[in-house]
């Protein structure tokens, strides 16, 4: 993880001096790439890590594939020259399979996050290419995992309602007269809440016999660390669109209730931006 | 005047504060990492033993029932690890080790084997002859769902149910209870059920009451200490809203009545009308979860356990009401005992419910 943060500042530096010797690129075209009313289709496929101690305490690991519908909307009335607000909205459908290298059982899965997040937009920071943008997020997270190992305990739910910051930067720049922008988005939650079936408790009890042990527990940063990063580019093809291209980091983890969870996903990203 | 922009500016200094506070935490983060697939024979040892030792829920019941140290099988198990070892003689060694819990929801399942420990009903007489209750069932038996069931020549009910895997719905029930409803009586024969579905189970007990009633009690692991319970959750038997049988009823039982069946069992021993009788249940009351040692075996253990309504555990089996046994030289003539025995216990009952009838009808 250092790692990647390594390479976005690196990445950040270089844009920054290249930003430099194009002081005098077309600002009409700049202005537009910095705008941040867009919309995304982004089709992703990738890897999974998987741990869900309630079905196994091993990692599987497998395949993921996800599409991202993300749209952001400059808020008209709370803009200057020099900042803004945006609302960003952006839903997230994952599925998944995975299996240990002894190649036994499988996990299937899959889940849905909503997340909303309004962001303070800096436009022209440091170099009039650069925007940097955060802000707060709400977010909505509905899951599940099933092992084919079958028994009383096959499958696990996850449902999780979330508080985080977003944090970003957005660089616009032209290679040979190509504009093409660079995106790069974090977002952490810091507190909320989530389903989790107590230590060995069965879904029997829970479903069959309405037994209620601790199910909806508090999360925060210390028990449920988890960290979504996107960094993608826009090549601008049109007026207002863009083929984009990027790359998906998700970690999700929790302790609840004695139980282990994580789910690490890495994967390309690839689809459309439309600029409003 | 307000200044439109003072509460954005604000909140942004916020957020920016808390994101580095966070991007400060990340730092010390630990990440939660699970077992690695680890096919050394110590490590596959380690994980079977630390999943019984945390996840198994009889350990301490069964200290003190049959003096079981998990402590002591460790020292004495894992000194028969070694890293030469076989797949084949480590699945025997970690075979024998589960074997001491006596537990017939424990088993451990590799490629070419099941390590299971079927003492259960493996060391008592078996009660039991399929060949002789099929001859009671006859060949023009009617069959709803996993329910077979036919009127005896003395006007008496015999239902079988082999197992609660098979389904069951409300209407398979009515219905075979709509048939037998001139019978005097009703025989229920579970005897070989080793189980299945605890659904089917309480669907079946629910036409054998007619108030809601008290069955016991179901409780969970909150942690990893032998003693870490949830308060356990009283259960509770519903009437069914179909066809109740309002009749002297007697259930049969074996040794091979587990899982499911014994809570089958027990839920009829709360209803009124309702009669156990043969041998002692099985037993098997900790509901099995299903786990995975580091090697990809599959391991399943008692995770929940039931017990009656009086808090006590039923894991080595239910008292019948009245204890029966097959009669092996009466089965060579083709006489069930345990069958013929319910049958005189049910013409008993039907005479006293006639006579406490016949008295309160006096004037």
């Amino acid at each position: 993880m250092r790692r990647l943060y390594l390479s976005f500042l690196t990445l950040f530096l270089s844009l920054y001096a290249t930003g430099q010797d194009l002081a005098s690129a077309p600002g009409g075209l700049l202005a537009r790439m910095w705008r941040p009313s867009h919309s995304s289709v982004l089709f992703g496929a990738g890897s999974t890590n998987q741990l869900d101690s309630y079905l196994s305490p091993i990692e599987y690991n497998g395949p993921q594939f996800s599409v991202m519908v993300e749209s952001t909307r400059a808020l008209s009335r709370w803009q200057t020259e020099s900042t803004g607000w945006s609302f960003q909205s952006l839903l997230d459908i994952n599925l998944h399979t995975s299996q240990t290298k002894a190649a036994g059982a499988r996990y299937l899965g899959g889940d849905i996050n909503y997340d909303a997040a309004f962001h303070h937009n800096w436009y022209r920071v440091l170099t009039p290419r650069l925007t940097l943008f955060a802000g707060p997020q709400a977010g909505i997270s509905l899951g599940g995992l099933y092992s084919t190992r079958a028994g009383n305990n096959p499958a696990n739910a996850h449902l999780n309602l979330h508080l985080s910051v977003s944090v970003g930067a957005c660089y616009a720049f032209y290679i040979k007269r190509f504009p093409i922008s660079i995106n790069y988005q974090a977002d952490l939650p810091l507190i909320g809440a989530a389903f989790s079936p107590n230590y060995g408790q069965s879904y029997y009890e829970m479903w069959q016999k309405g037994g209620y042990d601790h199910n909806i527990v508090g999360t925060h940063i210390g028990n449920a660390f988890s960290l979504r990063q996107m960094l993608t580019a826009s090549f601008h093809i049109g007026n207002r669109t863009s083929l984009t291209i990027g790359y998906l980091g998700d970690i999700r983890q929790a302790t609840l209730n004695g139980l282990k969870q994580h789910q690490y996903g890495h994967g390309g990203l690839i689809g459309w931006t439309r600029k409003f | 005047m307000y200044d439109l922009f003072d509460f954005p500016r604000r909140l942004s200094r916020l957020f920016i504060l808390a994101a580095s506070f966070a991007l400060l935490a990340l730092t010390n983060q630990s990440c939660v990492r699970g077992e690695d697939y680890d096919r050394d024979p110590d490590a596959v040892f380690q994980s079977l033993w630390r999943t019984i030792d945390e996840h198994y829920c009889f350990l301490d019941y069964k200290q003190q029932a049959i003096g079981l140290d998990w402590n002591e099988v460790y020292r004495r198990y894992h000194a028969q690890i070694n890293e030469k070892m076989s797949t084949l003689q480590l699945f025997e060694v970690l075979s024998n080790m589960l074997s001491e819990l006596r537990d017939g929801h424990v088993n451990l399942y590799c490629s070419a084997d099941v390590a299971r420990n079927w003492s259960w009903k493996n060391d008592y007489p078996e009660n039991f002859d399929t060949e002789l209750r099929n001859r009671y069932l006859g060949t023009d038996f009617r069959i709803a769902g996993g329910l077979k069931y036919r009127i005896l020549e003395d006007n008496i009910g015999y239902m079988v149910y082999e197992s609660f895997s098979s389904g069951i719905g409300e209407g398979n029930i009515g219905d075979a209870l709509h048939f037998m409803r001139a019978c005097n009586g009703l025989i229920i024969d579970v005897r070989n059920n080793s189980g299945g579905d605890l659904d089917n189970a309480e669907r079946l007990a629910s036409h054998f009451t007619n108030e809601e009633r008290l069955i016991g009690y179901i409780t969970h692991k909150t942690g990893s200490g032998h003693n870490d319970f949830s308060q356990p959750e009283p259960e509770y038997l519903q009437p069914s809203n179909g066809l109740r049988w309002q009749k002297p009823c007697i259930v049969l039982t074996n040794r091979s009545c587990y899982s499911a069946t014994n809570a089958f069992v027990r839920n009829m021993k709360e209803c009124p009308l309702v009669t156990i009788m043969g041998d002692q249940t099985g037993g098997g009351s900790g509901l099995p979860f299903v786990s995975e040692l580091s090697n990809g075996w599959t391991i399943r253990f008692s995770a929940c356990p039931m017990f009656d309504s009086k808090m006590q555990h039923i894991e080595f089996g239910i008292q019948p009401d009245i204890p029966c046994s097959l009669d092996t030289e009466k089965a060579h003539q083709g006489i069930d005992t345990i069958i013929e025995e319910a049958r005189t216990e049910l013409k008993k009952e039907i005479k006293k419910g006639a006579t406490r009838n016949t008295q309160n009808c006096q004037p």
